[in-house]
């Protein structure tokens, strides 16, 4: 057998981790994503001084390296402080583990950690809220998983609210925003913030997913957990797919896609939806919704069976 | 060599040749993966042989 000549890292000589045009040894690697995120949060002004940041946290991959990070580069600024939020959706045989690999994490950075559970917020976990109710799970799920960290953001006078979305994710919902013709859904990502919601900001969509992973497996923090059990066919897994086809082709294809439909949202920021409808406070709970009842309390409203 | 995905183990007969190329033989798309060899991450450019045992980490999954 011949003697393989190793990849080696293209800043130090030592045995690469990363290939493509991006060869870089484990130091090197973990230094460029550190970097990134870290001029990402100072270009775009995303953490300034003596701020509280909520982080959401749900233990799979994406928001522990987001609080890892944080965490680490927290010395940056003065006066910052960090709260994890974890929202326990009461999914039997699945949602134990990632809990309590939340729980884990922020115990291992000395992160106030709160957790929050479907059933101490809407009387019940996810699967007995799904009874009766005519929606899928995700819709229900992500719905309701936005509105206890929002509602829980600005319970704590947090102003920020800090997520794991990647550039992937970015790419996937704007990509499913055009191919449903959803511009109510595009105009409103570009609105500014209406002041009666959290500030959400997002330290990952410079990274991509492979980026995020990658530092994960090699901080030893990554942990591989079994599928949502309610997983199944949906449109952002075939934008997914799609992309990653593309990928294959066209590298690049993802962040050229994302920052020329960040430049589109820059110059229609303050265009009018063609519903007409603008943001206020719901009827119910005093959230924002751009209609009278925001859809997190139609969606727990016992009435509303969509039966 | 065997690759270990999830609690899946699949063997593939190949030898000396690029890892991206194995995953493909295995179906699996090489950017939707990140791969180590005796716990060190190797990039897909890689040469991978025969007797090598391969953990195979999916980078995300779901809908």
């Amino acid at each position: 057998m011949a003697a393989e000549t190793p990849l080696l890292c293209k800043t130090c000589g030592a045995n690469a981790v990363s290939g493509g045009e991006n060869l870089l040894c484990t130091t090197h690697f973990c230094e460029m994503v550190e970097k990134k995120v870290r001029t990402h949060i100072a270009d775009q002004n995303l953490i300034l001084d003596n701020e509280h940041i909520a982080v959401a946290l749900s233990g799979g991959k994406d928001s522990t390296v987001l609080l890892y990070i944080l965490s680490k580069i927290l010395s940056d600024f003065e006066g910052v402080k960090l709260t994890a939020i974890t929202v326990d959706e009461g999914i039997p045989n699945y949602r134990e583990q990632t809990l309590a690999y939340a729980q884990e994490v922020a115990n291992f950075l000395n992160i106030e950690h709160r957790i929050i559970s479907f059933r101490e917020t809407f009387g019940g976990p996810l699967p007995s809220l799904l009874k009766k109710r005519n929606v899928s799970a995700c819709t229900l799920c992500g719905v309701l998983r936005r509105k206890i960290l929002e509602q829980e953001t600005f319970s704590m006078a947090v102003p920020k609210l800090a997520t794991g979305h990647s550039l992937d994710d970015e790419a996937e919902t704007a990509m499913m925003n055009i191919l449903t013709a959803n511009i109510d859904a595009i105009i409103n990502t570009a609105s500014p913030n209406s002041g009666k919601e959290s500030l959400r900001i997002k330290p990952f969509s410079v990274l991509n997913e492979y980026e995020i992973a990658l530092y994960g497996i090699l901080k030893g923090i990554f942990r591989e957990f079994p599928e949502c059990p309610y997983a199944g066919p949906s449109l952002r897994a075939e934008v997914r797919q799609m992309f990653l086809s593309m990928k294959t082709k066209y590298p690049n294809i993802t962040g050229q896609f994302a920052d020329n439909y960040n430049s589109l949202l820059s110059s229609i920021a303050n265009v009018e939806k063609p519903s007409g409808k603008s943001k206020k406070e719901c009827n119910i709970c005093g959230g924002p919704t751009s209609g009278d009842i925001c859809r997190a309390c139609i969606l727990v409203d016992p009435k509303n069976n969509f039966c | 060599m065997i690759l270990h995905i999830s609690d899946n183990s699949i063997e593939i007969q190949a030898d000396s040749i690029p890892l991206k190329d194995v995953l493909e033989m295995a179906d699996i798309n090489p950017l939707s993966v990140i791969v180590a060899r005796e716990g060190t991450v190797i990039p897909v450019e890689t040469t991978v042989y025969s007797e090598d045992t391969l953990k195979v980490y999916r980078i995300s999954h779901g809908g």
